[in-house]
């Protein structure tokens, strides 16, 4: 109680501090941030990446259950679902702070542009978060029967627990295996929105969908993993340990992937070796070389300590091992935007004169005292007010779901009681003991 | 009816007046411009660019460069870029809700976005209170606003053509104020056009070609004679 | 005034689309589109545009069409309504961006005293009574104390505005104060014009480039001081001329030539007189032109070095009608002929080589050489190889470049103001005219010489606006104001000196030479009083003890002509004066009143501002003499009108009358009369041979190559050889004229805000200087505070600072600290304001430079 109480405080602490950071930013306009005309994405945008990528974790899992029968995961689909759903409403929550005119917001639905891969994302986004609403709603359904609380459930008064069991189990079923598709499809369509621009060499790869899926998959799990196994504690770490492996694995494999096609892109890179090319990998490597290694030596970590025998069997190394992909997942998500708005895209090459890629000045948007207003680079770092307003959507979903795990049941129980489901796993409704 | 332009570097003499004129009548607010002359190669404009006596110095203008497969109006969410009839891309401003997708897929760097209220940023320059300079009447085409000398804040702008004049016929403010006639301005389905008859009796480019964002800025090459 | 071409387009356009609903395509040179369906889209009549002239201080004199709403000039661009296509659009990125300045954030308000220290910035506000009662009081006090030439005028340059700096001329007269003139003040007066063509100077305008086969320009960046001509530079090219740029530093005119030759600083006079030895040993030279034209015939003493007089020689006698301002010489063709001064028609079998005997008068006999001789043999030093040595030009290039140059059809000269504004300027100026007119080209369709610096030519007899009564004007040359006066000096020093100041249009507590010195001579007292007019608070305004507040050129009458460009315009006010600002007319009729109620009927009294200008105008359409005859008010509303020459189409070429129509030399240089600069060149020639006593005193008499600083920095102080290295070169960027629009705010955002100076990058890596940093350029006199740019195309051992930065940018120095009021006495051997005179060599200036903070 006390700690869901100091997670629940927390989760609104930081919702309120994002929230009236955000009213400033209001007043002011984004000049409070440190995105510039050249630098035009920034904390937000990886933050709002960043959610999607571990929203795919819940589905993910859960549709594992029903298409792949991995039983053994069953027990975590509704913490799964929880925290795909809130993941998705963090991600929604962080776009909105990144728009110049969130008050226009309408015009998405007044004037969708359908080639927009925004409008896309919007739609897909939007339909997984119905997806993982329903989720967690049928599978919360007979609880709420049984205790006769919750929402929505009018239309279950004249069903008995066992139909309302029934229709649970069978619509859990059918929600997961529609929501794999648009969990694969939240990452193709995030990704689309870099991957299509072909102005962007670093975004520009067909590599970056599948690549985010991996990510996605890799993240969703380890999400899914970290909160189970902080909710089941260490105590009854044990009891599960099937599961947890199996998740861990999946992580593991995912970031395989991963690791695979971020290889091949660098490969081809630097293989063609143009100027932009070249200068992209310069950046990655020289310029933002200790973000690129976050991103790459955590998850590498991760991915070789859930595979091993020890690593996906202990309590701390998966904890930490979540924890560090989580990182590692962010710091990709904060890369995606730091070579490819220092390699503009209107590059000069002088033939004759040594010159192969000279950048265009673009100007800042901002007359200040003492600084440029052309630039040739702009080295973003996100101010106070980005910080703050992207603890937002952090503060939301830990609002969500503590909030969640305080009203109702998403661990698995115990012991053996009444509400056994098929796979001998159960429910409780004390939360409390969390 | 497609407007272009052609861009004669051999005849720009670097001197920046159709950025001024672009910035002057466009009512860009300070930081922002939409135009722009570099010396490509050069740390600092008009600086040499080589070595060892051997040197040039070629000057570079960029603006929108008024894609016909333009990104920028692809990428944006609710249509508030758009391509009018004649060809010109353009930002409806009461439209956009500043998400800044443009700007990340411009392959030209000239999308600005108002990160501050225009109106603010140019009190802070000290102008006369009240003052605000730019063609003073805003313009819709087909009531959709894609000219005003009071830019909301949030929204991203970029070059129109000077629609504001050449919707009534004139050229735009960059071409006009060339003191070089570098600029040449016209209808590129125009086969007698001035810009149609460079584009077909002389060598041009277009910025990052490959792209396939066709264009409709051309520029001639800056050439020397041979002797 | 609604723009006529603008209406009229709208009007077809609204015609055409009625009928025919679609586009009609483009039309016209500037490609005008006519669109059917955005009717929606008509200017509103709320708009208003008014034609007017922008002049700022760079003889650009570009028409503008003022966009205004509401009483606000919202924007400006070019009004491109000049006859000859070429000329339009005539305009550039200062003038396009003059509401910044119209509206700034410095625009003075209201008539200021200064109650704090002098340059602090601490004053009270006050009415334009007390204002002005306060200004005359004390020039009064002053006048009576030190006597009225005590007072200094600066009012910089009449081709920016005849009516409102005549205003300021007129009461000077009236007053008996000093007049500073701007073309020596500014350093723009090249002083080999008078030595060697009798003029102030001349220019051939821009258009005639086209017609110039072979453009050649020493050390003129055309491409940055000369924005809305410099295309006639790129289209000679387009259109076959070849283009040559003499430089040490790789500049934009550079890069748009087809040959940049780079030289060592100040080392044009030996290339030019090499190229002169290779056209002269090989026989490239105009034989007819140089007999015809020039003082190359005649015969020079070998015994004294002067010219022979006929006046002197047994059987020889100077006509009758020689006036006395002129001199017969004598020329040589088997026999001894007297040459007649106003007439150039020597016969062309005279000899131009060998010596002769000649029986002089009182019996003596002595020897004499035609000046070509002379000029043969002192070229004898200039050899290509020793030129190689002098200059860093291969000697195989300079051979090249002399046949080039002289099989030019019609090659045109140009010697930039950076160059000449050198102690030496004067004689790399008469080496380097050697080119065209010892192959003839001068007085035709693109040919000659030009300079193009300065707004100094006063295209009109202006005296009846001017000096009221025809009184004598007091003129002091600037520079004896800061160096004091000299021994040998031809103007006359006020005997108490300069004590007070009034200062218009101009900035030279920032923008003249040593301008630390003249702001030490308000701190101590030496300049008891300074009033400044302008606009905005300037330095100067700083420094002074009453500021008034004047206008813009959108918010006042005034009638324009500019030396490089022939046409006369008017400026009509756009919008009404902001705040509590006054034409400088008004301000000076004002002070008229109150100094001497006399004076005040010379400035239309009871006529509002704009309507007294008009009546100026008028005047001096009616009395201006032939160049404006028949020009009226009326057609200048209209339009720009041009001015009127001798030369076909009114082209505005250099001597044509003098090459066409044989009349000697010099053409009358205005204000001046025929007398004042005939004596410069007595011959009635031109002039490479100066037989005055200085000149050939200093070994000048022929031009010759004489390495910088020698005469200048090192004998001022020896040391200066070791410790400055960098010779200090101040150049214009596009970003200013001068230092108005160096607090335009778009200016400052295309440059970042950071004044900046030029190096090679060997001299910066030797100094640990990299792109960018802060950097410290200084010498004994003073320092500038300013940002690095490494250009591998500036010479070694060159500083370059694009000037006109207010010190408020520099860390509150003056750039101009630097330099020193060297006096050439060459340039004292005649007084003539504005035209012989000494004149600022800014560029004759040493200096060190090292990373900021660095000071040992």
């Amino acid at each position: 109680m006390k700690k869901s109480s100091f997670v629940l405080g927390l989760g609104l602490a930081l919702m309120l501090t994002g929230l009236v950071t955000w009213g400033y930013q209001i007043a002011r306009g984004l000049i409070v941030t440190n995105m510039r005309n050249p630098f035009s994405w920034g904390l937000y945008i990886s933050t709002f990446a960043f959610f999607v990528g571990i929203a795919a974790g819940g589905l993910i899992v859960s549709s594992s259950v029903y298409l792949f029968n991995l039983e053994r995961l069953k027990p975590f689909t509704r913490i799964a679902s929880l925290s795909a759903f809130a993941s998705t409403l963090g991600a929604t929550a962080m776009i909105l702070p990144d728009m110049g005119r969130v008050d226009r917001i309408f015009n998405l639905v007044l004037h969708p542009n359908f080639r927009s891969p925004l409008v896309w994302d919007v739609i897909v986004i939007t339909c997984y978060m119905l997806l993982t609403f329903l989720s967690v709603y049928f599978q919360l359904l007979p609880d709420w029967k049984r205790d006769g609380r919750g929402f929505f459930r009018g239309w279950t008064n004249n069903l008995s627990l066992a139909q309302v069991q029934a229709i649970s189990g069978r619509w859990s079923k059918r929600v997961s295996i529609v929501g794999l598709p648009f969990a694969i499809l939240i990452h193709t369509v995030t990704a689309l929105i870099f991957a299509t621009q072909a102005s962007r060499g670093w975004w520009n790869t067909a590599i970056l969908p599948p690549d985010f899926i991996a990510m996605a998959v890799a993240s969703g799990t380890a999400l899914v993993l970290l909160i189970s196994v902080l909710a089941v504690g260490k105590e009854r770490f044990a009891e599960y340990q099937g599961a947890f492996k199996g998740m861990a694995r999946i992580v593991a494999g995912a970031l395989v992937v991963h690791f695979f096609l971020v290889a091949v892109d660098l490969l081809i890179h630097w293989w063609w070796g143009k100027p932009e090319g070249l200068n992209i990998l310069s950046l990655v490597f020289g310029r933002y070389g200790l973000v690129y290694a976050v991103e790459l030596v955590l998850p590498a970590f991760t991915m070789l300590c859930f595979f091993s025998q020890k690593g996906s069997s202990s309590f701390k190394s998966l904890i930490l091992g979540s924890s560090l992909l989580f990182i590692g997942v962010f710091a990709h998500r904060m890369m995606l935007m730091f070579p490819s708005f220092n390699e503009f895209p209107l590059s000069i090459a002088l033939p004759g004169l040594g010159i192969e890629n000279w950048p265009y000045p673009i100007a800042t948007g901002e007359l200040k005292e003492g600084m440029p207003v052309f630039v040739s680079s702009w080295a973003y770092t996100p101010t106070l007010v980005e910080y703050a307003i992207a603890l937002l959507p952090f503060g939301l979903v830990l609002t969500v779901v503590s909030l969640a795990l305080r009203l109702y049941n998403f661990l698995p129980h115990k012991g053996n009681n009444s509400l056994r489901g098929k796979s001998g796993i159960s429910y409780s409704n004390d939360t409390a003991s969390v | 009816m497609r407007l272009g332009m052609v861009i004669d570097l051999t005849r720009c003499i670097g001197c920046r007046s159709c950025m001024v004129a672009c910035k002057a009548h466009n009512s860009q607010p300070p930081g922002t411009w939409w135009n722009r002359v570099f010396t490509p190669g050069a740390s600092f404009h008009q600086s040499a660019v080589g070595k060892d006596g051997e040197f040039q110095m070629n000057f570079l203008p960029v603006s929108c460069q008024m894609c016909d497969n333009p990104p920028c109006q692809k990428v944006c969410p609710v249509g508030a870029t758009y391509t009018d009839e004649r060809g010109v891309v353009l930002v409806d401003y009461e439209r956009c809700i500043g998400c800044r997708y443009c700007l990340a897929a411009c392959p030209y760097g000239v999308r600005q976005f108002n990160w501050e209220d225009p109106r603010k940023a140019k009190e802070q320059a000290g102008y006369m209170k009240g003052y605000d300079y730019g063609y003073p009447e805003d313009y819709r085409d087909q009531g959709r606003l894609v000219y005003t000398p009071d830019r909301p804040r949030g929204v991203a702008e970029k070059c129109t053509f000077c629609v504001q004049y050449t919707k009534n016929g004139e050229s735009p403010a960059c071409v006009r104020a060339c003191p070089s006639k570098a600029r040449i301005f016209g209808d590129l389905d125009d086969p007698k056009s001035e810009v149609s008859r460079l584009i077909r009796e002389r060598q041009t480019f277009r910025l990052k070609e490959e792209l396939g964002t066709e264009p409709k800025v051309f520029y001639l090459a800056p050439a020397k004679p041979v002797r | 005034m609604k723009d006529r071409k603008f209406k009229l387009t709208r009007r077809q356009f609204i015609k055409g689309s009625a009928a025919t609903g679609v586009l009609l395509g483009a039309v016209g040179p500037a490609g005008i589109l006519r669109q059917s369906t955005a009717a929606a889209g008509q200017p509103s009549p709320d708009i208003k545009y008014v034609r007017t002239t922008c002049s700022p201080n760079c003889t650009g004199a570009c028409g503008m069409k003022a966009v205004v709403e509401n009483g606000q000039l919202k924007a400006i661009i070019q009004a491109a309504d000049y006859p000859e296509p070429e000329y339009n659009p005539r305009g550039c990125l200062k003038g396009l961006s003059m509401m910044n300045l119209v509206y700034g954030p410095d625009r003075l308000k209201q008539p200021l005293l200064r109650t704090g220290a002098p340059g602090k910035g601490e004053f009270k506000q006050a009415s334009w009574n007390e204002a002005l009662d306060f200004t005359a009081k004390r020039l009064k006090e002053i006048a009576d104390k030190y006597g009225p030439e005590s007072i200094g005028v600066v009012f910089q340059v009449g081709g920016t505005g005849y009516v409102q700096k005549g205003a300021v001329s007129a009461l000077a007269t009236q007053a008996g104060w000093t007049l500073h003139h701007a073309y020596d003040m500014n350093g723009d007066l090249p002083m080999f014009w008078p030595m060697t063509f009798g003029v102030q100077t001349e220019e051939l305008e821009p258009l005639e480039w086209l017609n110039s086969t072979y453009i050649a320009v020493f050390g003129s960046n055309l491409l940055a001081t000369r924005l809305p001509d410099a295309h006639f530079f790129v289209v000679a090219r387009n259109r076959g001329a070849k283009l040559a740029v003499f430089d040490p530093n790789y500049t934009p005119t550079a890069s748009k030539a087809d040959e940049w030759v780079s030289l060592k600083p100040s080392s044009d006079a030996a290339l030019g007189l090499g190229l002169a030895r290779v056209i002269i040993e090989e026989k490239l030279y105009n034989g007819p032109f140089v007999k015809t034209y020039t003082d190359l015939p005649l015969l020079v003493r070998t015994d004294n070095g002067k010219r022979l007089k006929a006046d002197d020689v047994k059987g020889l006698a100077k006509p009758l009608d020689t006036p006395a301002y002129r001199e017969a010489y004598v020329a040589f063709n088997g026999r001894l002929l007297a040459v007649h001064p106003e007439k150039l028609d020597l016969p062309l079998d005279v000899s131009l080589e060998g010596e002769v005997e000649v029986e002089l008068k009182d019996g003596q006999k002595i020897k004499a050489k035609p000046g070509f001789q002379l000029l043969k043999e002192s070229l004898n030093d200039y050899a290509p190889g020793k030129v190689e040595e002098l200059t860093g030009v291969p000697q195989d290039d300079v051979v090249r470049l002399a046949r080039e140059m002289a099989s030019a059809k019609a090659l045109h000269l140009i010697y930039g103001a950076s160059n000449y504004q050198w102690y030496h300027g004067d004689l790399k100026g008469r080496a380097l005219a050697l080119i065209p007119v010892l192959t003839g080209n001068l007085g035709k369709p693109g040919s000659g010489m030009s300079t193009y610096a300065g707004q100094y030519r006063i295209r009109m007899n202006l005296a009846k606006w001017w000096a009221p009564q025809g009184k004598k004007q007091n003129w002091l040359p600037w520079l004896y104001v800061l160096h004091g006066p000299t021994k040998q000096m031809k103007a006359k020093w006020p005997k108490n000196g300069i004590k007070a100041l009034i200062v218009g249009w101009g900035n030279p507590f920032e923008q003249h030479n040593m301008a630390n010195k003249l702001r030490q001579m308000v701190e101590k007292g030496d300049l008891e009083f300074v009033a400044n007019l302008d606009f905005q608070l300037t330095t100067s305004g700083r420094y002074s003890d009453v500021v008034l507040p004047a206008v813009t050129w959108y918010e006042k009458t005034e009638l324009v002509a500019s030396p490089v460009h022939p046409y006369l315009q008017l400026q009509q006010p756009a919008i009404k004066p902001l705040y509590e600002g006054k034409p400088e007319l008004w301000i000076m009729r004002e002070l008229a009143k109150r100094l001497n109620p006399e004076f005040e009927q010379h400035f239309f009294p009871g006529l509002d501002p704009d309507a007294a200008a008009e009546k100026v105008i008028e005047l001096l359409l009616k009395t201006g003499g032939p160049a404006v005859e028949g020009i009226t008010l009326e057609q200048l509303r209209k339009g720009p009108v041009r001015v009127k020459s001798a030369a076909p189409g009114n082209r505005q070429i250099p001597f044509y009358e003098q090459v066409q129509l044989k009349q000697p030399f010099p053409p009358v240089s205005l204000p001046a009369k025929i007398e004042q600069t005939a004596q410069f060149v007595k011959s009635g020639r031109i002039e490479f041979y100066k037989d005055e006593d200085v000149m050939l005193q200093l070994g000048e008499a022929l031009p010759v190559h004489k390495p910088p600083f020698e005469e200048s920095e090192y004998a001022l102080n020896p040391a200066a050889r070791e410790k400055y290295p960098f010779a200090y070169v101040t150049r214009n960027a596009i970003y200013r004229v001068h230092s108005t629009h160096s607090n335009n705010v778009w200016m400052n955002e295309l440059q970042d805000g950071k004044p900046r100076v030029w190096l090679n990058p060997q001299d910066a890596a030797a100094k640990g200087i990299k792109d960018g940093d802060p950097v410290e350029v200084f010498n004994d006199r003073g320092k500038l505070e300013a940002y690095a740019v490494l250009d591998p195309g500036i010479g070694r051992k060159v500083l370059v600072f694009e000037q006109g930065w207010w010190s408020r940018y520099l860390g509150g120095t003056s750039y101009n600290s630097l330099t020193y009021p060297f006096i050439k006495p060459t340039n004292e051997i005649y007084f003539v304001p504005g035209i012989w005179a000494p004149n600022t060599a800014w560029n004759e200036a040493l200096c060190d430079v090292r990373k900021a903070g660095e000071r040992i």
